[in-house]
C-alpha cells in the first residue's frame, strides 16, 4: 500500500517508493539520503514537523516535504 | 528503582525551592524528577541517562551560584548567598558515571 | 597552496580547519553555522598553505545559497586542492557529494572524519578499498582531538590526485554512492548514548518543560555565576577614574570620561562571555536543531519554521550573527520574516541596559524581570514574523534539517567559538565605545560647561517631547539616541551624564528598558539587514521596530498607571 509519507503515524515504517514534486525537492531529499528503496521511520511528529530517520541519520521534516514523498508501508497486498 | 529514588530525590528539592520561592528553579527540580518518574514507569533506561545529566548539570550550576553569590556578597562586605536545593542534583554523578562506563566500553 | 574544505554539514569541518591552522575558527555542530567562507593559514614543512572553509552542503545543485557559494568557489576561484570532509558514521550520504566533487577535476584528498564516533557505533570503513574506488588518498581522523591531522598534512604536502569521474546524471551518482558504500563498510550497530538521549530530549510531553529548563539554567549561569566577576571589574574602574579625576587640565578630564565610558561597558563583559560559552556548548553539544524540532510545532503557529529558531537563539548573543545565520533557511519568504524579526531578540549588548534599572527597581527579582523581557522581545518577533508572513512573504514552505549526534562538547572548542565572539565585543569597546565616550564628553561640556546648555542637552529637549507620555528625562533621551550606534552606548550615556536613575517611577523604568530592547537594532544589524535583503528593508526595520517599542512603552506606561 503506497501513500505520503505525511500520512504515517508515529512509529510506522515505510519503504521510500518515488519522490513526486519539482527536481529542486527530489534533489535535495535524495542528496541527503532519502532516496528509493530506503526504509524510513517515523520518530515523531510535533505540528507541522516530522521527526523520521533514514539510514541511521535522523531528520526533522517539514509537513509539505513528507507530502512529496511516497511510501510503501508494505501491508498485505 | 534507581529512578524512582532520584524522582523522589528531585521532587523533593523542587518542593524545598517552591516553600522558599524559588519557582524557577522549583520548575526545574520538578521538570528533572519527571523525567525520571517517566523512566520508572515506562521502564527505560535512557530517561535515567537523560535524567543525571541534566540533575548532575543542575546540582553543579546551584553550587556555582551559591559560591559566586557568595564571593559577590563578601565583595559589597556581607555575606550571604542564594540558595537552590537543586544543589543536591550532585547527588546523581554516581548514576551518571555508571551510565558512562556501561556505554563506552 | 590553496586548500578548500568541503563536505556535509556536521561532518566536523570547522574542527578540521581549527587543528589544521592551530587558529581561529567558530566550530558548530547543526546545520548552518558555516555559513560564510573562512580563511585560515597554516605552515607545513615551511610551505605556507591557505585553507578556506566552504559552507557545509549536501549536493552542488546550487539550488540554496550555500550550495551556489561552494559551487561558484570551486568553478571561480580554482583552488588547488579539495579536501573532502566525510562523516564515517554516514558514509553513503557523504559520498554523493564526493562523487559530485569528481566532475570537477581537482586535485582531491578525502578525510574520514569523526572514525572514533562511527567505531562506537559498529561501523568500520575500508579506508585502502574506498581510496582505489575514488583513486584518490584516504586519511582517517577524529578532528577535534587532533588525531591523524599529521597524516593529513603529510598528504596535503603531496597534493592530493584528480579523482576519477564517478556517474553522469544525478541518479546514475545516488546509486553508485550507494553501491560503493555497500562495499567498504562493514557495520554491527550497536546502541550508543547519542540515540538514547532522544528519548529524553525529544520526549512528547517531557521535551518542552526541557526546554525551557535549559534556558533558565542558561539564564541563572549567565547572570548569577558571572556576578562576582561584574562587581570587580566595577570595582576596579571606579578606582581608576578616581585616582585620574584627581588630576586637574583638560586630558585627565577626557582621559577620565574615556575610562569612565569603556569601563561602564566592560563590566558587563563577564555575564556576556559566561552567555557566549552556554550558548556554545549548547550548539557544539547537537541540541540546538532538537530545539528545531520542540520548538515547530509554536513556529508554525507563526507561519515561521524550527529552523528560524535557531537565528533567534542566537540573536540572544548577537543580533548581526543571528541575521547571517538565516541563509540556511532555504525557503525565502522564511528567510525574510525571520530576518526581520531578529532585531526583537534580546542580544548582549542590551543586557547592561536591564541590570543597570533591575538593581535599582527590583533587586529582588532581577532575574525574573530581565527573562520576561527576553520573552518580550521573543513574542514581539514572532507576532511581527506572523505579520509579515500573512502580509508581504506569502506560502507554503518547505525544509528537512539533519540531526546530528550528541556530543559532549570539549572545553577547547567551547572556549574558542566564546573567545571568537567576545573579541567582538572587545574591539567594540576598543573603538566605538571610546570614540562615543570623546564625543560624548565633547558634546556634554559644549559650548557650556553644564549638561543642560550643552548640545547633548540642546538635542535631547528638543526630541524629548516625542517621549512626553512617557515622561522620561531628556538625558535618558539623549542615551537612546547614542545607543544607536551600539547597545552598550546607552548604559554608558547614562553613567557619563549622571543620570539619576533612582528618581523615576518603577513603571517609567519598565517602559524605558523595554523601549531600549525594542528600539532600532544597532547600525552593524543595520547594515548586515541592508546586506541580505536590500537597503529598502533596513530602512523598513528602524521604522517598524522604532514604531513597535514606542507603541509597547506607551501600553506599558498605560497599563502600569492603572495597576498602580
Amino acid at each position: 500500500m503506497s501513500l505520503t509519507l505525511a500520512g504515517l503515524v508515529c512509529g510506522e515504517k515505510g519503504r521510500v517508493v518515488n519522490i513526486v514534486g519539482g527536481r529542486g525537492a527530489v534533489m535535495k531529499l535524495m542528496a541527503m539520503g532519502i532516496v528509493p528503496g530506503k526504509e524510513v521511520k517515523v520518530e515523531g511528529r510535533r505540528g507541522g514537523a516530522m521527526l523520521i530517520s533514514v539510514n541511521g541519520t535522523k531528520f526533522v521534516i517539514g509537513r509539505g516535504l513528507a507530502m512529496k514523498v511516497i511510501v510503501d508501508v508494505g501491508k498485505e497486498g | 528503582m534507581v529512578g524512582l529514588i532520584y524522582g523522589i530525590l528531585l521532587l523533593l528539592c523542587g518542593i524545598l525551592d517552591v516553600l522558599n520561592g524559588n519557582y524557577a528553579n522549583s520548575f526545574v527540580s520538578f521538570t528533572i524528577s519527571a523525567v525520571f518518574f517517566k523512566g520508572f514507569v515506562v521502564k527505560r533506561e535512557s530517561y535515567y541517562v537523560g535524567g543525571a545529566i541534566l540533575a548532575f548539570t543542575f546540582g553543579l550550576l546551584s553550587l556555582m551560584v551559591f559560591v559566586s553569590t557568595y564571593l559577590d556578597s563578601f565583595l559589597n562586605g556581607e555575606t550571604s548567598a542564594k540558595f537552590s536545593y537543586g544543589i543536591f542534583g550532585l547527588l546523581a554523578l554516581p548514576l551518571l558515571l555508571t551510565v558512562k562506563k556501561k556505554y563506552s566500553k | 597552496m590553496r586548500v578548500a574544505l568541503v563536505g556535509n554539514p556536521n561532518v566536523g569541518k570547522t574542527a578540521l580547519i581549527n587543528s589544521l591552522t592551530g587558529g581561529n575558527f567558530t566550530v558548530g555542530n547543526f546545520p548552518g553555522v558555516t555559513v560564510e567562507k573562512k580563511e585560515g593559514r597554516a605552515l607545513i614543512d615551511g610551505k605556507e598553505v591557505v585553507f578556506i572553509d566552504l559552507p557545509g552542503v549536501y549536493s552542488l545543485q546550487a539550488k540554496s545559497l550555500d550550495e551556489k557559494v561552494t559551487r561558484d568557489f570551486l568553478v571561480k576561484e580554482k583552488p588547488d586542492l579539495i579536501v573532502n570532509v566525510v562523516n564515517a558514521s554516514n558514509l553513503e550520504r557523504n559520498l554523493y557529494l564526493t562523487l559530485e566533487l569528481t566532475d570537477f577535476q581537482i586535485p582531491m584528498i578525502l578525510v574520514l572524519n569523526m572514525v572514533d564516533m562511527a567505531e562506537r557505533r559498529g561501523i568500520k570503513i575500508d579506508s585502502k578499498r574506498l581510496s582505489e574506488i575514488l583513486g584518490v588518498p584516504v586519511v582517517e581522523c577524529v578532528a577535534n582531538r587532533g588525531l591523524g591531522i599529521e597524516d593529513l598534512k603529510r598528504e596535503i604536502l603531496k597534493g592530493g590526485k584528480i579523482p576519477k569521474r564517478i556517474g553522469r546524471s544525478f541518479e546514475e551518482k545516488v546509486r553508485i554512492a550507494e553501491k560503493i558504500a555497500r562495499d567498504v563498510v562493514v557495520v554491527r550497530r550497536r546502541i550508543t548514548l547519542s540515540e538514547t538521549l532522544d528519548d529524553v530530549f525529544m520526549d512528547k510531553i517531557l521535551g518542552l518543560p526541557v526546554f525551557f529548563t535549559l534556558m533558565w539554567m542558561m539564564f541563572t549561569f549567565t547572570f548569577d555565576v558571572a556576578k562576582p566577576l561584574v562587581d570587580l571589574i566595577d570595582l576596579i574602574f571606579s578606582n581608576l577614574v578616581k585616582l585620574i579625576s584627581s588630576n586637574n587640565g583638560l586630558i585627565f578630564e577626557v582621559l577620565a570620561s574615556v575610562v569612565k565610558g569603556v569601563g561602564s561597558v566592560l563590566v558587563f563583559l563577564p555575564n556576556i562571555t559566561f552567555l557566549f560559552v552556554a550558548l556554545s556548548i549548547l550548539e557544539l553539544s547537537g541540541y540546538m536543531p532538537r530545539a528545531v524540532y520542540l520548538l515547530d510545532s509554536i513556529m508554525s503557529k507563526f507561519k515561521l519554521q524550527g529552523r528560524s529558531i535557531i537565528s533567534m537563539i542566537m540573536g540572544f548573543g548577537c543580533n548581526v550573527p543571528a541575521v547571517l545565520a538565516t541563509r540556511s533557511i532555504e525557503d525565502d519568504r522564511i528567510r525574510k520574516a525571520t530576518v526581520l524579526a531578529i532585531p526583537f531578540m534580546s542580544c548582549s549588548a542590551r543586557l547592561p541596559i536591564y541590570v543597570l534599572f533591575t538593581e535599582v527597581f527590583f533587586p529582588k527579582s532581577g532575574n525574573l524581570v530581565i527573562m520576561s523581557l527576553y520573552l518580550l522581545g521573543v513574542s514581539v518577533g514572532l507576532v511581527s514574523a506572523l505579520l509579515f508572513r500573512t502580509l508581504i512573504f506569502k506560502g507554503e514552505a518547505e525544509y528537512i534539517i539533519e540531526l546530528p549526534h550528541y556530543m559532549l562538547p570539549n572545553l577547547r572548542e567551547v572556549l574558542m567559538l566564546t573567545w571568537n565572539r567576545v573579541k567582538h565585543f572587545l574591539e567594540k569597546a576598543g573603538t566605538i565605545i571610546v570614540g562615543m565616550a570623546v564625543l560624548l564628553w565633547f558634546v556634554t561640556s559644549y559650548p557650556s560647561g553644564n549638561v543642560e546648555n550643552s548640545y547633548a542637552g540642546l538635542i535631547g529637549k528638543s526630541i524629548q517631547p516625542i517621549f512626553n507620555p512617557m515622561g522620561w528625562d531628556y538625558k535618558l533621551v539623549v542615551a537612546l539616541l547614542t545607543g544607536f550606534v551600539a547597545k552598550e552606548v546607552v548604559v554608558e550615556t547614562i553613567n557619563l551624564l549622571h543620570v539619576n536613575v533612582a528618581g523615576m517611577n518603577p513603571v517609567q523604568a519598565l517602559s524605558y528598558i523595554a523601549f531600549a530592547s525594542l528600539y532600532i537594532p544597532c547600525l552593524a544589524t543595520i547594515a548586515v539587514i541592508r546586506g541580505e535583503m536590500g537597503f529598502k528593508w533596513a530602512i523598513f526595520s528602524v521604522f517598524y521596530t522604532f514604531s513597535v517599542a514606542y507603541l509597547v512603552s506607551l501600553a506599558i506606561i498605560g497599563v502600569g498607571g492603572w495597576l498602580v
